[in-house]
């Protein structure tokens, strides 16, 4: 009786195109000198962080986070002000940001614990309304509406910015990766399909919801940290409504449970923003039009299409995963 | 000595008096019934016992440790693991995925071995309950009988001292039926204490030595089957004051 695939290992769990997207942008940032383009693949990055930290948690439990903005502004503006006030290097606030964004993400969570639904989404939505709101009221500290700016780069140098993003791009998707393949990943699916199955199954499924809140929001603050110290300034609208609702959008596009599609939705439609400039006021009714068109066409993300999940070459390609029978 | 000894089983939902000092023991190795009629009260034990919902009073102890108070994992990690009435599987899983969940849990790993070890027993559970054909097959391939064996193996992965199974044979056929009562049987046959809440009599009078019935939230009976469905207080409850037979034979 064959029972590998409960012991399949990590390599074998990791999605060729994935990878494949990252050596690319190690490529690109090794030899690109197009400022442009370095500055909007650093951008696309970013987001890429942002979709993929998200995805950990709504992905993986179908809880839909709606206050995401939070742990990217909360970090972003957490590290700024340390950086600015106290003269502390990005390369320590980036990651102290982050660890309130993920102490922030185990309060969250525990304060979520009993919600479903739309009372889960409505109630990360408010708090992340009343951080949005307390980036005005503090305005000593935030700058108020202007925000914070003159903040260190990561580095003197973009390209070496867009190294630093890219590899933090990379170790979120391999930490997200090995997580979700993990059993602490099959939990959160077991979770998904009927939490109270996972109990009586004596798993204790509060503790790996926290625990996915908290990665989610370390793992974003991450992302909003360098997200501001590559801007080299923060403002509220990284706590706005827009960014929680982008990372809904480049996740579920993408397709939600997967990592990888989240990464490739994010990089491919902050790309596609980006270049949709040319078009200029027409940008935004364009892109939010393609953007209805990729949900119309592919409702549970390009990553989750039927073709894509029942097909071996293609799943074992996009998504990592052996089609044992 | 009793293995679970449930005491004065207190519950109200509201002005509802959902259980009244409701109680019984079992031994282990045994294997008995609940039964009783539409909102007697008997998914509610059930649901008391595993800590899904919270009791007003009374108490659970299994092999004399106290389960009430306790979280649902933590009843499991104690060794008392149920099915539900509504088959709650992992869609979207493969059968030996699904398996694989209550293999985490503190209980399995630690009485039920791991790495091969537990593969095998994961594999020798499925044989044991006939589903060992479905292993690499998708959760959402399987028909009602089979998900009804795969809520069985779920529970058996934890490696319980008692199963709890809730309606096992609630929309299924009489072959279906058959096959769910024979990995029961077996199941019974090399120890495991079982307490079924069943409304197809015929069928759980055959499997059990004894029988428990409930109305109101009350034990208005307890016996062999054949004692409590000669009983007129369990006639009553199935039939009205008209009396007639209970159809068991």
């Amino acid at each position: 009786m064959k029972t590998d695939s409960l012991s399949s290992s990590w390599v074998s769990k990791q999605s060729p195109v994935g990878l494949a997207v990252l050596g690319a942008g190690f490529l690109f940032a090794f030899f690109s000198e197009n400022y442009f383009y370095i500055e909007i693949l650093m951008l696309a990055a970013v987001y890429g962080i942002f979709a993929m930290s998200w995805d950990i948690l709504t992905g993986y439990t179908h809880e839909v986070n709606f206050g995401f903005a939070l742990f990217v502004g909360g970090a972003g503006y957490l590290s700024g002000i340390l950086n600015l006030r106290m003269g502390v290097s990005p390369w320590l606030t980036i990651p102290v940001g982050a660890l309130a964004a993920g102490l922030a993400g185990v309060i969250i969570g525990y304060l979520t614990l009993r919600l479903k639904g739309p009372y889960f989404a409505m109630v990360t939505l408010a708090f992340a309304s009343i951080v949005y709101k307390l980036a005005f009221i503090l305005y000593d500290y935030t700058g108020g509406e202007e925000g914070i700016s003159g903040l260190a780069p990561l580095t003197s140098d973009p390209r070496w910015d867009l190294l630093a993003v890219w590899s933090a791009t990379a170790a979120v998707y391999v930490v997200l990766r090995t997580y979700a393949g993990s059993k602490h990943g099959h939990i959160l699916k077991a979770i998904r399909a009927d939490e109270d199955a996972a109990q009586s199954s004596g798993i204790n499924t509060a503790y790996y919801k926290i625990e996915a809140f908290a990665l989610s929001g370390f793992l974003g603050g991450i992302g909003g940290g360098l997200f501001a110290h590559s801007q080299m300034q923060v403002g509220p609208t990284m706590l706005s409504g827009y960014i929680s609702i982008i990372v809904v959008l480049l996740a579920m596009i993408g397709g939600m449970g997967t990592i990888v599609g989240p990464l490739i939705g994010a990089l491919v439609l902050s790309l596609l923003n980006e270049y949709l400039r040319v078009i200029e006021e027409y940008r935004i009714v364009v892109y939010s039009g393609l953007l209805i068109l990729f949900i119309y066409l592919a409702p549970e993300g390009f990553a989750n299409l039927g073709f894509v999940k029942k097909s071996r070459v293609l799943s074992s390609l996009i998504l990592g995963e052996r089609r044992v029978k | 000595m009793s293995l679970l000894e449930v005491k004065d089983l207190v519950k109200h939902f509201g002005g509802l008096v959902a259980l009244s000092d409701f109680g019984f023991s079992v031994r282990s190795g045994e294997m008995i019934g609940i039964i009783g009629p539409n909102g007697a009260g008997k998914t509610t034990v059930f649901n008391c016992m595993t800590g899904f919902i919270t009791l007003d009073s009374g108490s659970v102890l299994l092999g004399g440790k106290r389960l009430s108070g306790k979280k649902p994992y933590q009843i499991v990690n104690e060794g008392l693991t149920r099915t539900w009435q509504l088959v709650k599987p992992f869609f979207g899983m493969k059968v030996v995925e699904a398996l694989q969940v209550p293999s985490f849990c503190r209980r399995s790993r630690t009485s039920g071995g791991t790495g091969r070890e537990l593969e095998e027993r994961i594999v020798g559970i499925t044989e044991t309950l006939g589903l060992s054909g479905q292993l690499w097959e998708e959760v959402d391939n399987l028909n009602q009988g089979e998900l009804r064996l795969l809520d069985i193996a779920r529970a058996m992965v934890t490696n319980p001292l008692i199963l709890l199974l809730d309606e096992p044979f609630s929309g299924l056929s009489h072959k279906e039926i058959g096959r769910i009562s024979a990995a029961v049987e077996e199941l019974n046959r090399k120890g495991l204490t079982i307490i079924i809440i069943e409304h197809r009599l015929r069928e759980l009078m055959k499997l059990v030595e004894r029988v428990i019935v409930m109305n109101f939230g009350r034990n208005i009976a307890e016996g062999t089957p054949e004692e409590v469905v000669r009983d007129p207080e369990v006639i009553e409850a199935y039939l009205g004051k008209q009396g007639g037979r209970i159809g068991v034979a």
